[in-house]
C-alpha cells in the first residue's frame, strides 16, 4: 500500500473540501464520497442523487476541472483555507489534478477527479 | 457561466500565451536606456545601483539615472524569464503577476547582484525537499522583494567585501529555503484576502530577523528616502503606451471586441483567481491595459509625480490584473486611502502615500467578496496602519503594504464575514 505525503494528504484535503462546499452551496443532497488510491493514482468520485444545476455550470465544471495542471500552484495554494466557493476555487482544484469527469442526468451527478503521481 | 467561456483567436492563443509576451516592457525599456544615457553613464549608474544597500524607498533613478534603472529593470526581468524558460513554466495569472511585480521592484530595491541568492535558496529548498523547482517559482519571484536584505548585509554594514559579500549570500540563501514554507503556511493568516501573500510572509520574516539583530543591538537605519520625481512626464509616456498596447491585444486577441469584459466583474478575486484559465487571455489583457490606466489616472489625480517606487506600485498592480484585480474590487480600496489621505496627517501626494493606495489594492478581494463599502473601509484602515509598519521591519523588506494588507485582512475579513452569513457565490 503506497505511503502518502503531506503535500498528497493537504492537496486531497483541499480538493475535497472545494467541491464539497460547492455541491453543499447547490443545494445537493444526499451525496456519496468515494476516496480511493494506489500506486500510482488518487481518485476521488462524488456521487449526487439531487442537485439542480444549469447546462452551463455543467460546461464550466468540465472545461475548469480539465483546465492544464499546474505545479506553480499545487503545492503553494493547498493550504489555502476554503470557504464560499468560487469559479476560481473550482479552477484551482483543476489545476491541482490531472482528470476531471462529468456527468449529469435528471438530476444525478457524477464527479470522477483523477490524480497520477507519476506526472509530477 | 456560458458568458465565462473564452473565444479567444485559438491560432494565436499559445503564442500570445507564452512567455515572449513577457520581454515585451523589458526590451522597450532596454532600448530607451540606450536613447537616454551613454554607455559609460549606464555602466557608472548601473554600478551606483549595485553597490547601493536598497532600502525601501531607495528609488534607483535616484541613485543611477533613468537609463541605469531601465537597463536594471531589464536585466532583472530577462533574468527571471531565463528562469521561467528553465523550468519550463508556462504563463499563467500567477507569473504573470509575479513577474511584474519583480519588475516594479527593480525600481526601487531588486538589482541584478541581490537577487541571485533568493533563487539559489529555492534551488537547496527543492533539492532538500524533493520537489520540483517550478512548484516553488512563485514563491520565490514574489519573495525577491526581500533582495535588499542581501544589499544590506553586503554594503551597509561596511565589512570587507570579501567576507560581506559572501556573508550576503548565505543570508539571502536561507531566506529562499525557508520562505516556500513560510508563505505557504501563512496563507491561513488571511485566508487569501491578501493578494500579496508572500510579501506578508516575507516581511514577517524580516520583521524576525530585524529584532533579532536589534537584540544585539545592531541596528539599521529605519528608511531610506530617495526619490526622483524629475522624470515624470516621460515615465508616462512610456507607460501609457505600453497600457495601451496591452489593451489593443487583448482586444485583438478577443476578436477586436470588449463586450464580454464585464464578466470580469463576478469574481471576488480572492487567492487564486487566475483570469487567464477563467476569462481567457483576451479579456485578461483587457484588464490589465485598463488596470495600468486607472493606476496612472490615480497617482495623476492625487498629484503626484511618476517615480520608480510609484511605478513599481503601478506595475505590480497591472501584474495582480491577471490574478484577482478589476476595476470593481480595486476602485473602492484607492476610493478609501485617497479618503484617508484627505483626512489624515501625511501629504495626500507623498510618495509613501501614493504607493499606499497602489499596493493597498492588495485588499482588492475584500471589497470584490464584502462589497464597496467594506473595500473602502480596508482601503482607509490600510492606510493608516502601513504607515507604522516599516520600522518592524527597517525597510530591509519592499512588501511593506503587503504586511499591513496581511495585518489588515485579518482583523476585518473575520468582522465583515460576520455579517455576511448567507452569502453563495456559485
Amino acid at each position: 500500500m503506497k505511503k502518502l505525503k503531506n503535500g498528497d494528504i493537504s492537496k486531497t484535503s483541499k480538493v475535497t473540501n472545494v467541491m464539497m462546499n460547492y455541491l453543499l452551496q447547490n443545494g445537493a443532497n444526499n451525496i456519496n464520497m468515494k476516496l480511493q488510491y494506489s500506486e500510482k493514482q488518487m481518485m476521488m468520485s462524488f456521487t449526487v442523487e439531487y442537485i439542480k444545476l444549469r447546462p452551463e455550470d455543467i460546461s464550466c465544471l468540465e472545461r475548469l476541472l480539465n483546465v492544464d495542471y499546474r505545479e506553480e500552484y499545487d503545492d503553494y495554494y493547498s493550504d489555502i483555507p476554503t470557504e464560499v466557493v468560487n469559479w476560481s476555487d473550482v479552477a484551482l482544484v483543476g489545476a491541482m489534478i490531472d482528470e476531471g469527469f462529468v456527468d449529469y442526468n435528471e438530476s444525478l451527478l457524477v464527479l470522477e477527479l483523477k490524480y497520477y503521481y507519476d506526472n509530477h | 457561466m456560458d458568458k465565462l467561456l473564452t473565444s479567444e483567436k485559438k491560432s494565436i492563443y499559445h503564442s500570445i500565451g507564452d512567455l515572449r509576451l513577457l520581454l515585451v516592457l523589458p526590451v522597450i525599456l532596454f532600448l530607451v536606456a540606450f536613447i537616454v544615457s551613454t554607455p559609460k553613464e549606464l555602466w557608472q549608474g548601473l554600478m551606483k545601483i549595485i553597490l547601493s544597500p536598497a532600502l525601501l524607498i531607495t528609488d534607483f533613478i535616484s541613485i543611477g539615472g533613468l537609463g541605469a534603472t531601465f537597463i536594471n529593470v531589464a536585466l532583472v526581468s530577462l533574468v527571471n524569464l531565463y528562469i521561467l524558460k528553465k523550468t519550463n513554466t508556462h504563463i499563467n495569472g500567477g507569473v504573470i503577476a509575479a513577474f511584474f511585480t519583480v519588475m516594479g521592484f527593480a525600481f526601487f530595491g531588486e538589482n541584478i547582484f541581490n537577487i541571485w541568492a533568493i533563487y539559489l535558496g529555492g534551488v537547496l529548498h527543492a533539492k532538500y525537499h524533493h520537489v520540483h523547482y517550478r512548484s516553488i517559482i512563485l514563491s520565490l519571484m514574489f519573495g525577491t522583494g526581500l533582495s535588499p536584505f542581501t544589499s544590506i548585509v553586503a554594503f551597509y554594514f561596511e565589512l570587507p567585501l570579501p567576507i560581506s559579500i559572501p556573508l550576503s549570500y548565505f543570508v539571502g540563501i536561507i531566506i529562499g529555503f525557508v520562505l516556500p514554507n513560510v508563505a505557504s503556511s501563512l496563507l491561513r493568516a488571511h485566508d487569501g484576502y491578501n493578494l500579496y501573500n508572500v510579501g506578508f510572509s516575507g516581511s514577517v520574516l524580516a520583521l524576525l530577523a530585524v529584532s533579532v539583530l536589534r537584540a544585539f543591538n545592531i541596528e539599521i537605519v529605519e528608511s531610506a528616502n530617495i526619490i526622483a520625481n524629475q522624470y515624470g512626464n516621460i515615465l508616462l509616456l512610456i507607460f501609457i503606451i505600453f497600457f495601451t498596447f496591452l489593451l489593443a491585444l487583448g482586444l485583438y486577441i478577443n476578436y477586436n471586441s470588449g463586450s464580454k469584459y464585464s464578466c470580469i466583474f463576478a469574481f471576488p478575486g480572492r487567492l487564486v483567481t487566475d483570469f487567464t484559465v477563467l476569462v481567457g487571455f483576451g479579456i485578461t489583457y483587457i484588464n490589465m491595459g485598463l488596470m495600468g490606466l486607472i493606476s496612472l489616472a490615480y497617482v495623476y489625480l492625487v498629484g503626484a509625480s511618476l517615480n520608480g517606487p510609484i511605478l513599481g506600485g503601478v506595475l505590480t498592480v497591472v501584474g495582480f490584473s491577471a490574478f484577482g484585480k478589476h476595476p470593481k474590487n480595486t476602485i473602492p480600496i484607492f476610493i478609501g486611502v485617497a479618503l484617508a489621505n484627505l483626512l489624515n496627517v501625511w501629504d495626500s501626494n507623498a510618495t509613501t502615500q501614493v504607493i499606499a493606495g497602489l499596493f493597498g489594492t492588495t485588499l482588492a478581494p475584500i471589497a470584490g467578496t464584502f462589497g464597496i463599502i467594506p473595500g473602502i473601509i480596508a482601503g482607509f484602515v490600510h492606510s493608516a496602519v502601513v504607515m507604522n509598519v516599516a520600522y518592524l521591519h527597517a525597510g530591509i523588506a519592499l512588501h511593506n503594504n503587503g504586511l499591513a494588507g496581511g495585518l489588515v485582512a485579518a482583523v476585518l475579513v473575520p468582522i465583515f464575514r460576520s455579517f455576511n452569513q448567507d452569502r453563495r457565490d456559485i
